[in-house]
């Protein structure tokens, strides 16, 4: 295998960056006002948070079409990148007032957050299984400190522990799939097995077996039921940045592994797992229409909201057109702003200790408006009603999996588990707005938190009035998997 | 002048309460006579368009008219596309008066005085924007974004019972839009437009020029939207969100709620459903009228034995729409026209009639007839327009109620004439309903436990209830213009139902 460097560059310039940042950070953690707590934190945070950025922005400037053999610089994997990047932006943006709750380390979670991001953004250009496993080994490893990573917290301990476990599972299941899928096809590049696959009026059963196996892998980054015991657990337990960055990141991997996987490797012949992945869709959001409605903690309820949701993005990956293809870069958006919004006003309101009950948000809309209007703004969106930019996600994933005559059942029952979940949403606003606040403290927002929030609330509101935009960007990345 | 506005009058019917809602957000929370006012200005602008339009549509050319397009997402068929015919002038002015009576009436509202209104006009926002769509896409936009402000409206601001009314009423309705989100989008897939479009003009041409779906399609189509519009009209047994939700409801709310949302129901089956699917209509239009039948006998009975008077006007709101889908289903451009009048008399009666009890239940804290009593004593003005409403409801000659009323019965005769029986039998029932609440609430001697009531005082007070009454009473005693009007927009439906039934005999 020749190796070039300067068109490894061309396609891994952004995971090279966020190395060279993670360095750094390391470095000026090590540098400035060793010992201390709050200095080197102040400085390694700032820097993150500028470095983050300003990657984000040169990944505008990027073209896609480099290609090699240990990855691709597609359209498809670019948009995911500036995806990943914006979700660690935003996940420093959750962070920054969690952070007085760290007793130690509070450097040291910016720069795990940069290396988790690398990884993710490794990802999303991998074409070949090698550089898949290696990516997600990486993010999942970075991704158990994290959760762990309030040691004195017994809850934080058990959510990295479950997540180890989990993980551990699943990785075992994607390299078993993996040795299978090498063993019938010869290869670990994507485009070599895709020709294997499709040369064949049937694939074999030794095939078969080891793509069920990484799809089972992958179900657990996902979130899809049965592989979704892990996730209410470890939201709970986990430092809350660490869950918004899980629930938006980590829910993310699984989709950018699943669409290379469904559209580009098995293309056409993904048709015979439509009905495979229709079961698992119907299976998740039965989960997540009914498993949140008897909760009371906060991320244990936004948990089984992901996992709702993670049930449409299925049924968009068993519609296998490249509308729905679309429809999942789209959706996928709207969920990073409505989950991001969520989660840092449980940072807010639970500000005093960890206590994330339900009780937190009563009467909200007394306590502070822009706190409540946020929170109505992401949960509405979240429960895909106009005008807010979930509802246009939803209508995508509905729109095209319509087009299949074959899955006209799975709208149906999409539809119903909508009206369910919309139940559970409207719970939270019933807390907002209708309850007297337990608490009654001053709500601090500083002013960070309060842009953060303000941009989330706008595009919410801006994607869900005006999609051409966004549209326009998720089916172009999304046409890159059908070439 | 004149032309400038032409082009953009629809535009700004939406965007008038669009701007209302966002303006509130920045006055602060204190400014209350501010938002008050703000907001009953944006609604008198509203009226004035709605005037204007009912002046300036063309009769003679008919048809869609005041048309606006912009691009919006081609890729998915989507374009935001409105224009009104004859039957979306009559809904706007229907729209647009309650809208005006009830930001006047919201005067009383003490609470979150900003919050009321911002909801009041997004809510009025997504009714405007149903009326006026001809994008199938943003028609359910619109929809969904009617029906969700009121979920607050009701949770925060209403009475009786009102958290379990409001999620009943919120998860109902967008169960029912649900299921007919699933029916619009089959159509669009179906293959009536060479590529799927989301625009109900080129949908109607191509079902014109005979390329309308074939009848099996169509008879597994048409009850999806049936079912899907027809909750929120509300059709039998469908209803049973409709009277809880309306008692609950602060009086603005109830207005608008029974006033103009539950006609969204009937005007997008008669907007959608039927010139889309006519021979599915054909097919499935007796069943309505036997369901309907139920509403108007069943809701009358249940108004009959009703203690608190808000759910006595509830179910007497579901025994009428029973009328209007009678007229609907009736076939005839007669009995149409005269269920499309009902929806707007019944509109500004039951506003009125809501409009009265939240002024005195603002004061007295019970709505219950046994409580009640002699009212008239001591809030005559009150006493005498809710004795007028009533007569306007039970059907008394000179309200635009009976001269609609009659149009469906006479309309629809020919062809269900059992259904026909049984409505003018509900006319009785609602007579007795009626005259039994004012007796019980109004006549009577004076009870002493509301001596100090107060009636309706100056004209800023008065003027809700008199501009309704005022409709009721013009459109009652030259019904003419308005009929014409909303015939222009009913005979082409009537039509192609008609041509549908032709073909499906031969």
């Amino acid at each position: 295998m020749n190796i070039d460097t300067s068109q490894l560059f061309a396609i891994f310039g952004v995971e090279s960056l966020l190395g060279l940042l993670g360095l750094v950070l390391i470095v000026t953690d090590l540098l400035v006002g060793k010992g201390r707590l709050t200095g080197p934190a102040t400085a390694v945070r700032t820097l993150a948070f500028g470095g983050l950025v300003a990657i984000f922005a040169w990944s505008f400037v990027l073209e896609p079409g480099a290609e090699g053999a240990l990855g691709t610089l597609d359209s498809f994997a670019l948009f995911f990148k500036r995806f990943f990047l914006a979700t660690a932006v935003a996940t420093l943006g959750v962070a920054a007032p969690y952070e007085d709750r760290l007793s130690a380390g509070r450097a040291e979670f910016p720069t795990l957050l940069v290396f988790t991001t690398l990884g993710m953004c490794l990802l999303s250009s991998a074409n070949d299984f090698v550089t898949l496993f290696v990516g997600l080994e990486l993010v999942t490893v970075v991704l158990f400190l994290m959760a762990a990573y309030r040691p004195q917290l017994p809850r934080s301990i058990e959510a990295g522990i479950k997540f180890v476990v989990i993980g551990a599972l699943s990785a075992a299941f994607m390299v078993y799939g993996i040795a299978f899928v090498y063993g019938t096809t010869g290869s670990f590049e994507f485009s070599q097995i895709s020709a294997v696959i499709n040369a064949q009026e049937s694939l074999p059963a030794g095939l078969k077996f080891g793509l069920l196996m990484v799809l089972v892998g992958l179900g657990f980054k996902l979130g899809a039921v049965p592989f979704h015991i892990w996730i209410p657990d470890v939201y709970q337990g986990a430092p809350t940045p660490t869950t918004a960055f899980l629930s938006v990141g980590s829910k993310a991997v699984g989709v950018v592994l699943l669409m290379r996987l469904v559209y580009t490797v098995m293309g056409p012949a993904a048709a015979q797992w439509t009905t495979v992945l229709a079961g698992l869709a119907a299976l998740t959001l039965l989960m997540g229409g009914l498993g949140a409605i008897p909760q009371t903690e906060l991320k244990r309820f936004l948990g089984y909201s992901g996992i709702s949701h993670a049930g449409f993005l299925l049924v968009a990956l068993a519609t296998h057109s490249e509308a729905s293809a679309g429809a999942i870069l789209f959706y996928v958006v709207t969920y990073l702003f409505a989950n991001m919004a969520a989660f840092l006003v449980i940072v807010i309101v639970s500000r005093t200790d960890d206590d994330n009950h339900m009780d937190r948000i009563n009467g909200l809309a007394n306590r502070s408006p822009f706190l409540a209007l946020v929170l109505t703004t992401s949960m509405l969106s979240l429960a895909g009603v106009p005008p807010f930019a979930g509802f246009f996600a939803k209508f995508m994933v509905l729109r095209a999996a319509v087009a299949e005559p074959a899955l006209v059942w799975l709208v149906a029952f999409s539809l119903l588990m909508a009206v369910t979940s919309l139940y559970y949403y409207l719970c939270i606003l019933k807390r907002i707005y209708m309850r007297d606040a337990v608490d009654t403290g001053f709500l601090e927002i500083s002013g960070g938190a309060r842009l953060l929030l303000l941009l989330c609330m706008l595009a919410v509101f801006a994607f869900g009035i005006y999609q051409q935009p966004l549209v326009q960007a998720a089916e172009a990345g999304a046409s890159s998997l059908f070439r | 002048m004149n032309d400038l506005l032409a082009q953009h009058v629809l535009l700004l019917l939406v965007l008038i309460p669009v701007v209302v809602t966002t303006a509130l957000f920045f006055i602060p929370a204190d400014r209350h006579s501010v938002h008050r006012w703000l907001s009953v200005s944006g609604a008198g602008l509203t009226g004035l368009l709605a005037i204007w339009l009912f002046f300036n549509y063309d009769q003679v050319t008919r048809g869609f008219q005041f048309m606006v397009e912009h691009e919006w997402v081609p890729s998915l068929g989507i374009q935001f596309k409105l224009g009104v015919d004859g039957v979306s002038v009559a809904m706007v002015m229907l729209t647009s008066i309650v809208y005006v009576a009830g930001a006047l009436v919201s005067m009383g509202v003490k609470k979150r005085v900003k919050d009321f209104y911002i909801l009041l006009s997004a809510l009025v926002a997504g009714v405007f924007g149903v009326f006026v769509s001809l994008d199938l896409f943003f028609f359910y936009f619109f929809y969904e974004l009617a029906v969700v402000p009121m979920y607050l409206l009701i949770g925060y601001w209403g009475s009786t019972n009102r958290e379990y009314a409001t999620m009943k009423l919120t998860l109902y309705l967008t169960a029912g839009a649900f299921v007919a989100l699933l029916g619009l989008l089959l159509v669009y897939f179906s293959g009536i437009t060479e590529t799927p479009t989301f625009d109900l003009t080129k949908i109607l041409a191509a079902v014109d020029a005979g390329g309308g779906l074939d009848f099996a399609q169509q008879k597994f189509l048409f009850p999806l939207l049936l079912i899907g519009f027809a909750t929120i009209a509300p059709m039998w047994p469908l209803h049973t969100w409709s009277p809880g939700g309306h008692a609950a409801a602060p009086s603005a709310a109830s207005m608008m709620h029974a006033g103009v949302l539950m006609k969204l129901g009937s005007y997008a089956i008669i907007r959608i459903a039927l010139p889309i699917l006519p021979e599915g209509a054909v097919y499935w239009l007796p069943w309505v009228a036997v369901l309907c039948s139920f509403n108007i006998i069943y809701g009358g009975y249940v108004a009959l034995n009703q203690k608190d008077m808000k759910f006595v006007i509830g179910y007497s709101s579901s025994s009428h729409m029973g009328y209007v889908l009678l007229g609907v289903a009736s076939m005839t451009v007669l009995g149409m026209d005269g269920a499309v009048f009902l929806m707007f008399a019944h509109g500004v009666m039951t506003a009125l009639a809501f409009a009265l009890i939240g002024f005195f239940y603002d004061q007295t804290h019970t709505r219950m007839l046994d409580d009640l009593g002699g009212l008239l004593h001591q809030v005559p003005f009150i006493g005498i327009l809710f004795v007028m409403m009533a007569m306007a409801s039970l059907g008394l000659p000179g309200f635009a109620n009976f001269a609609s009323e009659l149009m469906v019965i006479v309309g629809s005769w020919e062809r269900y004439p059992i259904a026909t029986i049984l409505a003018v039998f509900g006319l009785v029932i609602g007579a007795t309903y009626l005259l039994r609440t004012v007796r019980a609430a109004f006549q009577g001697p004076m009870d002493p436990r509301w001596e100090n009531l107060q009636d309706a005082k100056g004209p800023l007070q008065r003027a809700p209830f008199l501009l309704l009454v005022g409709v009721l009473m013009l459109f009652g005693i030259y019904p003419l213009p308005l009929v014409e009007l909303i015939s222009t927009g009913i005979e082409p439906v009537v039509e192609t139902l008609l041509a549908a039934e032709a073909s499906m005999g031969g």
